[in-house]
């Protein structure tokens, strides 16, 4: 056996599976420049040498090989595994995240594949420490629906009132809500009491509204899109859940919505119709409404008329263009110009706070209790955390430690 | 005839765990002016990463950090491609070097480490590895 000296030597070169830095660069749709910016993001966060600018073009070649540096690097960047580099790509980037049919993954951002990442880890925590506890799938409230056949009112009310039944959302619970935050946060406490986590990211607008996932022998769980404005993320709560109803979780399955291009994919219409059903039931909008309706209501209801219906059920003009087309009584769903807004737009929101008050907002109520009693009875400790989530265990402590509000 | 000198290969969690249960960095000084606690370099960079209490400690050891050698690259690259599976869905390359150079270090390297994914693959390889607990009452810490 040779010596061991703390003299450092050249940086060593890795093999790494011909073609693999390609196939994962292109998977998310970057340039060689792009790729090559958040590579050396990477190398600088870690204080490791930077990346000539052509470099990657030459590692991509195969003419030269990367240093153990520049794998993590890239691993980082590409955001899979560094043991991927060895072998093969996993099948898809992040996750089995169902895309509308139109929206192929190449129309998602690098951010919005970075915060579902970041959504996949915390999913893997959830899995993780809810094992670790004796929580299991057994244990959740979702009732079980058959997709329907059609979107016919017939087969969509039951379902409907089934999620407000769950949610336990009934009509005067709704008129007590004084507006759209506390009618979120009410949706938000219900669905994490059916064992469902509910985790919330800054994802780009425009792209992707929320996702859900629920693996065999793992948790429910919903992301929201935090830069979302509280209607938004209200109708998202009830479409994801909408989602878990329908998915059994023998099927690994994570479902985004990107863009309202969605709304063509059946499942999707109907999630967004049985959401519109359980949080604008029809008994509480047939009071909402005029007793004859204005005239021209059914090709276009008034601003005004569609602002005091929605005021009451605090939900978006969309959600109620959605419902009352639905019902027939409006011709089709005319969504509010800038409803999808464009990328990176109001990227902002949700991020503000110390790192350990965004861990705790993004983990939502029933995760930063999990991790809280993971914590208290020693089934993992803020060093094993913060080993998962790759953070500074201070941070985990402050977040989760005893002393931190619920 | 002189016995080889048994080295520990720690992994960040195992270092962290141990001096947050009590044990002084000064005694671990100790071990390292002796030689017989080694950190490969990522884990280094991991440590001083995630927590500022033992950054400044690797800081004033810096020789005890070893670069990863070009000897040990072959078991890297193949710890990566058999154990992709149980060494999981990290970016960070810390674990396979850990276990290249503990497979490098061979009946002298005892790993430290209180990963499950680590230590099945230690077992695998059949490479001597005790837990952060174990590690402090073998030597009285």
């Amino acid at each position: 056996m040779s010596s061991i000296s703390a003299v450092e030597p050249p940086p060593r070169k890795l093999d790494i599976a011909p073609g693999i830095l390609k196939e994962a660069r292109k998977r998310l749709g970057l340039s060689r420049a792009e790729a090559w910016e958040k590579v050396n993001a990477a190398l600088k966060a870690a204080s490791d040498p930077p990346m000539p600018p052509d470099h990657l073009a030459i590692l991509e070649a195969g003419t030269d090989r990367p240093t153990l540096a520049e794998v993590e690097a890239l691993a980082s960047a590409y955001l899979i595994p560094f043991t991927a580099f060895f072998g093969t790509l996993p099948e898809r980037p992040v996750h089995d995240f169902r895309l509308a049919a139109d929206a192929g993954e190449s129309t998602l951002s690098y951010d919005t594949w970075r915060r579902l990442s970041t959504f996949d880890t915390y999913y893997e925590v959830a899995r993780e420490l809810s094992g670790a506890l004796g929580e299991s799938e057994r244990e959740t409230l979702i009732p079980k629906a058959t997709l329907p056949l059609s979107t016919s009112a017939d087969e969509i009310e039951p379902l409907g009132e089934r999620m407000r039944a769950t949610l336990g959302i009934t009509d005067t619970l709704q008129q007590s809500w004084p507006d759209e935050d506390a009618a979120r946060l009410a949706v938000q406490e219900r669905i994490e009491n059916t064992g469902t986590f509910v985790f919330s990211l800054s994802l780009p607008l425009g792209e992707c509204r929320g996702a859900s996932r629920w693996d065999e022998g793992g948790p429910p769980a919903i992301l929201l899109n935090a830069a979302d404005s509280s209607s938004a993320r209200l109708f998202t709560l009830a479409h994801e859940y909408a989602h878990l109803m329908f998915a059994p979780p023998s099927r690994p399955t994570a479902i985004c919505d990107p863009a309202q291009r969605a709304a063509d994919r059946r499942e999707e219409h109907i999630a967004n119709r049985v959401a519109a059903a359980a949080l604008v039931p029809r008994s509480l909008l047939a009071l909402a409404l005029p007793p004859t309706p204005p005239e021209g209501a059914y090709r276009e209801w008034p601003p005004a008329m569609k602002r005091d219906i929605r005021q009451t059920f605090k939900v978006s003009h969309d959600v109620i263009g959605i419902r009352l087309h639905h019902l027939g009584i409006a011709s089709g769903v005319r969504l509010t110009k800038g409803f999808w807004r464009q990328p990176g737009s109001g990227f902002a929101r949700g991020s503000a706070g110390t790192r350990a008050e965004r861990y705790r907002r993004a983990f939502g109520h029933k995760g930063a209790d999990m991790v809280r009693r993971a914590l208290e009875a020693e089934l993992a400790s803020p060093v094993e955390i913060a080993g998962l989530l790759d953070t500074k265990v201070a941070d985990v402590e402050t977040a989760f430690g005893p002393g931190q509000p619920p | 005839m002189t016995l080889p000198l048994q080295r520990y290969l720690f992994d960040t969690s195992a270092l962290i765990n141990l001096v947050r249960g009590g044990v002084r960095t000064q005694r671990l000084s100790r071990l390292v002016e002796s030689g017989a606690l080694r950190l490969p370099g990522r884990v280094a960079k991991e440590i001083r990463r995630r927590d500022d209490r033992l950054k400044d400690w690797v800081e004033r050891n810096r020789d005890t950090i070893i670069r990863e050698t070009t000897e040990n690259t072959a078991e890297l690259e193949r710890i990566a491609r058999e154990y992709s599976g149980i060494l999981g869905r990290s970016r960070r390359g810390a674990d396979p070097v850990l276990i290249a150079m503990a497979l490098y270090y061979g009946e002298q390297g005892i790993l430290v480490t209180d990963d499950g994914g680590i230590q099945a693959v230690c077992f695998e390889e059949g490479i001597p590895f005790l837990t952060s607990p174990a590690f402090r009452r073998r030597e009285g810490l």
